[in-house]
């Protein structure tokens, strides 16, 4: 049954997105605060009360737009507050800075240096969002409206534009045309196999059968990714308008987006979007009146990484184990409740509508030859700037991590990145000026992945690094198939056991033979790519390996079996500081003498290390 | 020579045969006679491509450019220009890791022990794994006839990836379970034993419980559970008195009176 609000036609539509983007003009100012999840971490939702009853209290409601956003971005300075129209770029804001900023900036138009972005390298103070160099050079074409609208609000959608792409789709093109243009655009999937999106929509609409589906596959889980998350929860209607395109085209009724339930936020501003959505007519019955009928159902997930792969998943819609079977049979031909099926990941469905509104000539200018359009990455570990970045493909890593991240904190030095999610590769510093984009990524033994980027300096193990990757990817094996399941656990084994200290000769070339194995025999992507971050540290950091096996040495001080901490007499003060906290009373010595530690009594517990203020403790 | 429809050219080392569509590269060698291993295919069950000792070296040559890669042969589908090498150097090399790892879950297992032996699969390169059931090499036979050709419903697939494990529901006796021992009968490894007791069957290993068997109305012999009878109620199309006798009797019973 249609709602009163439904939209009847195009037309309607048209004008609502006239409506609600001349409602921003008559805003005097907006204040722009950032609800995604790590600024939530930091106490958002009380600085967005303090808003509102500071606003109340000072009776300019009418006036000032209060606007609760989706993650913008920079995480590592959250809470964000961002006045408009001037673009006031406010870091770190505290419940208690809302009196002041209400009455100096908002109410008389002064800056309030204390909360201002400052730039590391000369502590100039920074005014502007679009000035910080965070935000400079990213190219934020499909994360762009998360700092603007509120999620919960379809009418800020329809201010931006929101829905005119489907609109164009109904009343310009025939679905032919549809997939035409996203073939013509080069874009391929985002969430990590970097399939061309617009092949696998045609082999989808050209398949047998008068049910189809398309998924969402929401099912982000890798260790430090969060950016299908944070367009979720930021702009799901992005992602709604992708999808109807696609069933449009496809030839598609029902739409699936499967999304883990640690997701909370994300499935609640979903659940609001598809019922607002709903309630204009935008999914249901002869949408925008058309002959176009469509719906979304949520379907929440366990959390299983497996569950990732397109066909553990749809397995586990249908309310089965999530095990991957194998692809032979294409999901565009036999995919959900063996219909044909088109899945694609948040991030790709979210890019569809800029593509049909700006055109795939225009897409098709950004990026390289073989990857076009831009890529969501979340860039965490050791860099400066933690957060969510998108950038032009192509982009060299070293523009990633020094311009946009800041580089490495503490002047530390920068040691390999690992991308792709637990599966993907590390690159060493000697590959930072190599371009980004899905065959690049490739032929240096890592992947695009689904856009996980952790950095690392000069104090991380990467032979420990390894073993972290691969015990996350033993625990979320599904185990159905020998190589992962078995393989997999013996690579993890072998990497503990050097960690440990007890590495033997030939564990390298031992690793090297599994891996092999692993990543040509298993079944699924889970398993193919699970030994990237063992190959790949092997390739480029073998020194380290055979450091652990034969010296029994960890270079990097991380290894607790293969290091010891000593205390440099020419640097002790004898300040009795790290005598006093060591828990196991190992080191020694007189006030004003230099220290020494007793090693039997040393669990390495690294207080001493952390304590000294004279770098007098060392590892070695 | 023009080609039929549905008809596809293949060919397995060096030799070529002709398969219907949809056919898979195992049953293609079968037709030439050349073997590959298996463990998790059994023709009852659909494959699945789990326990992956039936690798192939698969190649295809398209634009002048030659792919090559390793897949399941239970599962991969025969396509037109596909070369298969059943016993490369990479396949054996392969094939005798997977059967390494293998035989660390199954190191009693007698058949297991003589493929491994085949490819020079060793057991001393590895640590001994202390996860799942003795002789379980999780190949899902068990589990997937008992859900999908008995139906019923009486083990199943528990935990993930390196602790998988078959258990019953809760890992208690399984009320589900007709007896049909139709597990044991599928289990590549021996891992799936059954004893015969005074009043039905135990399982030795992999599960604990019993399942009452009724006994024969002519030679006492228990034989068949009530469970079972009761799944076959109607099923068959015979009277039912006839499942009062043992298999034996049956035949004993019949032969008499038909000649």
């Amino acid at each position: 049954m249609k709602t009163a609000t439904a939209i009847k036609n195009i037309d309607e539509l048209y004008e609502l997105n006239k409506k609600y983007s001349q409602r921003k003009e008559k805003w005097e100012k907006s204040v722009a605060i950032c609800a995604g999840t790590g600024c939530r971490a930091n106490k958002a939702v009380s600085l967005i009360s303090a808003f509102k009853e500071e606003f109340k209290k000072k009776n300019i409601e009418e006036n000032i737009v209060l606007k609760e956003t989706g993650c913008h971005g920079l995480c590592e300075k959250g809470p964000l507050v961002v006045i408009r129209p001037d673009n006031i770029f406010y870091q770190h804001v505290k419940p208690e800075d809302v009196i002041q900023i209400v009455d100096k900036t908002i109410l008389s138009g002064e800056i309030i240096e204390s909360l201002l972005y400052v730039l590391p390298e000369d502590k100039k103070q920074i005014v502007k969002e679009e000035e910080i160099p965070f935000y400079k050079w990213q190219k934020r074409l499909v994360f762009g409206q998360n700092g603007h609208i509120d999620p919960r609000s379809i009418e800020d959608y329809f201010g931006v534009d929101g829905y005119s792409a489907l609109a164009k789709v109904l009343t310009e093109m025939t679905p032919e045309q549809v997939i035409e243009e996203i073939e013509k655009s080069g874009l391929r999937g985002r969430g990590g196999g970097g399939f061309p999106t617009g092949r696998k929509w045609r082999s989808t609409r050209n398949a047998e059968g008068d049910i189809k589906y398309v998924i969402c596959n929401a099912d982000e889980g890798d260790p430090g990714a969060y950016m299908d998350r944070s367009l979720l929860e930021g702009n799901p209607h992005s992602v709604i308008e992708g999808m109807i395109i696609g069933a449009y085209a496809i030839g598609a009724n029902q739409g699936y987006v499967y999304v883990r339930n640690e997701y909370p936020l994300a499935v609640e501003n979903l659940l609001v979007a598809l019922e607002k959505a709903r309630e204009y007519g935008l999914l249901g019955e002869n949408i925008l009146g058309t002959d176009l009928s469509f719906d979304i159902k949520i379907s929440k997930g366990g959390g299983a990484f497996v569950c990732g792969e397109s066909t553990a998943l749809m397995l586990s819609i249908e309310g089965k184990v999530g095990e991957p079977r194998t692809k032979h049979i294409h999901t565009s031909e036999s995919g959900l409740y063996e219909r044909p099926t088109n899945l694609n990941n948040v991030e790709t469905w979210a890019n569809v509508p800029i593509i049909i509104n700006r055109g795939a000539d225009w897409y098709r200018s950004i990026g390289t030859e073989n990857s076009k359009g831009t890529k969501i990455f979340s860039l965490v570990g050791k860099v400066v700037n933690t957060g969510l970045v998108e950038v032009p493909m192509g982009i060299t890593l070293k523009q990633i991590i020094f311009d946009i991240g800041g580089g490495i904190p503490g002047g530390k030095k920068f040691k390999a990145v690992q991308t792709g999610g637990p599966s993907g590769g590390c690159i060493p510093s000697e590959l930072l000026d190599m371009p980004v984009d899905f065959d690049e990524l490739t032929r240096v033994g890592s992947m695009m992945g689904s856009g996980g980027m952790i950095v690392m300096d000069e104090d991380t193990c990467m032979v420990d690094v390894a073993r972290y990757f691969l015990s996350f990817l033993v625990e979320e094996s599904c185990g159905k198939c020998t190589p992962c399941r078995d393989g997999n656990y013996q690579l993890y084994q072998i990497l503990n056991r050097i960690t440990e200290g007890e590495g033997k000769e030939g564990d390298i070339e031992l690793l090297e033979e599994i891996a092999e194995t692993v990543r040509d025999a298993s079944l699924c992507a889970l398993g193919k790519t699970a030994p990237n971050p063992v190959l790949s540290t092997i390739r480029y950091f073998r020194d380290e390996y055979e450091k652990h096996i034969t010296d029994k040495k960890c270079p990097a001080g991380v290894c607790k079996n293969l290091f010891n901490f000593a205390i440099l007499e020419e640097k002790c003060t004898g300040c009795m500081l790290c005598l006093k906290r060591c828990p196991q009373d190992a080191i020694v010595g007189e006030r004003k003498q230099p220290h020494s530690i007793i090693q039997e009594k040393c669990i390495k517990c690294g207080i001493c290390f952390d304590v000294c203020r004279y770098d007098a403790v060392i590892k070695v | 020579m023009k080609k039929e429809s549905g008809i596809i050219e293949i060919e397995i080392d060096g030799k070529k045969t002709r398969m219907p569509e949809g056919s898979s590269v195992l049953e293609a060698a079968k037709e030439l006679g050349i073997y590959i291993p298996t463990l998790c295919f059994h023709e009852a069950l659909p494959p699945q491509g789990s326990c992956r000792v039936c690798i192939v070296e698969l190649s295809i040559e398209k634009n002048g450019k030659k792919r090559s890669w390793l897949d399941a042969s239970c599962v991969y589908p025969v396509s037109d220009g596909l070369k298969v090498l059943t016993n490369s150097e990479k396949v054996i090399r392969q094939r005798r890791l997977i059967l390494e790892l293998l035989l660390l879950r199954a190191p009693g297992s007698e058949s297991l022990h003589k493929l491994a032996e085949k490819y020079g699969a060793r057991t001393d390169r590895f640590e001994p794994l202390d996860k799942g059931k003795p002789d379980c090499i999780l190949c899902g036979l068990c589990y997937r006839v008992c859900n999908e050709i008995i139906g019923a419903h009486a083990i199943g697939s528990a935990y993930r990836g390196v602790e998988k494990e078959v258990i019953t529901p809760l890992n208690v006796g399984s009320s589900n379970c007709i007896g049909c021992r139709a597990c044991e009968y599928v289990c590549p490894t021996g891992a799936i034993k059954i004893k015969e007791t005074a009043k039905g069957i135990k399982f030795e290993r992999m599960f604990d419980f019993e399942i009452t068997m009724i006994e024969c109305k002519s030679c006492g012999r228990r034989f068949v559970s009530s469970q079972y009878l009761k799944r076959l109620n109607g099923k068959s199309g015979v009277s039912e008195k006839i499942y009062e006798l043992c298999p034996e009797c049956r035949r004993k019973k019949f032969r008499v009176s038909s000649y």
